[in-house]
């Protein structure tokens, strides 16, 4: 049953995760799992369905997501398997204890964090003499991380009403790099979606999406948005 | 001095653009601490008589010239400015400095299980913390909330967050860290 809920769930859901911890903790609160009594191996695999899932997007931005299964699922070999008597009195932690102990240490932080944020918005009307903090950080821009990217091509494909994925030349992924480098050098900044968005084509969208992600790690341009959710801007580097 | 000790206190606030220490404004003034926080008091009576827009607020370690809430829309519109927003991730990183500083990015990292070196970056850059030095064994970075922390969320100082005890007592009852959807009028 809780499979189903799912794929239905995913499209919200994904956005919101901060990283693997915060997944494993919403496993446990929507299938309501007593933490002290975790059933570990269903809770593995939910995990490792959410992870597929991810995959899917064909994005390798599960890094995190991926090391982490692979504690889980070795936790899930240790609570499968019958536990051999320990020779030593020393009590080694179950596989149980630990992933509820891994989850508890870092939900009582993320609980703490939930405080700071209320806080930081009761500050927000709260104006000290001789300067405003939010001016600064107005002036400053961030880094997106990936998420904010695909976040921005799935905007892009959900505003897009028909996205015909046609058979045709290869976009050469260096041309491409070329052209964007061109185009950059006459205005030096485009939004990202003006960039993505200049094809209707899939392997456009694709390829772009790639050039852009390697001219950023080759630090020919830098991807900056003024906060989250907002717009993304392609800088060159001069 | 005597007379004159009042308006000096507020012109030392009214000039600083940060909080400033009672017990640098009293050995400055030649005074105590204690005589320095009785004159804030005062000066907040005489504000609050003449219906001013500003007080003196005790804010991270020190005190500062504050607008008074109710006026926070009104600053905001007239100045354009924008509304500040953290991402959960920086929240979270926030919370586990703030409780275990000085910290290396490896327990960070450990109890997030995600790598943080984007969040940290960022942190530092609007100033929320700051190096501290390295750790000892592996060389590691140690970072520690700043001054600009305490007044973004509005904190005297960290005392006002829970400690490493306190957080210890708070996973014990699960219920407040686990509650049941039940409990919350979970949709559906």
């Amino acid at each position: 049953m809780p499979a189903k809920v799912e794929e239905k769930r995913f499209n919200i859901q994904i956005e919101d995760f901060e990283g693997p911890m915060e997944l494993l903790y919403y496993l446990v609160r929507k299938e309501e799992y007593d933490i002290y009594d975790l059933p570990v191996a269903e809770l593995v695999d939910q995990y490792m369905k959410y992870i597929k899932m991810m995959e899917e997007l064909e994005l390798e931005l599960v890094g995190d997501y991926l090391v982490m299964a692979a504690t889980l699922l070795e936790l899930k070999a240790r609570y499968l398997l019958p536990r051999e008597p320990h020779p030593d009195t020393t009590e080694q932690p179950t596989a149980q204890q630990e992933l509820a102990s891994m989850i508890i240490e870092y939900k009582k932080y993320h609980a703490l964090a939930h405080k700071l944020e209320t806080r930081m918005i009761q500050e927000e009307l709260n104006y000290q003499r001789g300067e405003f903090p939010e001016l600064e950080i107005k002036e400053k821009m961030v880094e997106p991380n990936l998420w904010e990217l695909i976040k921005s091509i799935r905007k892009y494909f959900s505003s897009t009403p028909e996205f015909p994925v046609k058979i045709r030349a290869e976009i050469d992924l260096s041309e491409r790099l070329t052209e964007i480098l061109f185009y950059l050098r006459e205005r030096k900044k485009a939004k990202f979606r003006e960039l993505i968005s200049q094809r209707s084509e899939l392997q456009f969208l694709v390829v772009t999406f790639i050039a852009l992600l390697e001219l950023s790690r080759m630090k020919k341009v830098r991807l900056l948005q003024r906060r989250n959710f907002s717009p993304i801007w392609v800088f060159l580097i001069e | 001095m005597g007379k004159k000790i009042k308006p000096e206190i507020e012109a030392l606030l009214f000039s600083a653009p940060e909080p400033v220490q009672a017990q640098r404004i009293a050995r400055y003034l030649k005074t105590t601490e204690s005589e320095v926080k009785q004159i804030i008091n005062e000066l907040n009576e005489d504000y609050a008589n003449e219906g001013r827009s500003f007080y003196i607020r005790e804010i991270a370690g020190g005190y500062q010239l504050y607008l008074k809430g109710e006026y926070g829309i009104l600053v905001r519109e007239f100045h354009r400015l924008e509304k500040r927003r953290l991402s959960k991730g920086a929240l979270d990183i926030l919370a586990i400095i703030a409780v275990k500083q000085p910290v290396t990015k490896r327990v960070i990292e450990l109890i997030r299980r995600a790598s943080s070196d984007r969040i940290l970056h960022n942190l530092l850059e609007l100033g929320l913390i700051k190096i501290v030095g390295k750790s000892q064994g592996t060389n590691a970075y140690l970072y520690a909330t700043t001054e600009k922390f305490l007044q973004t969320f509005g904190l005297k100082d960290l005392s006002e967050l829970p400690s490493k005890e306190e957080l210890e007592r708070m996973a014990e009852y699960s219920g407040e860290l686990f509650p049941k959807k039940k409990d919350e009028n979970y949709e559906q």
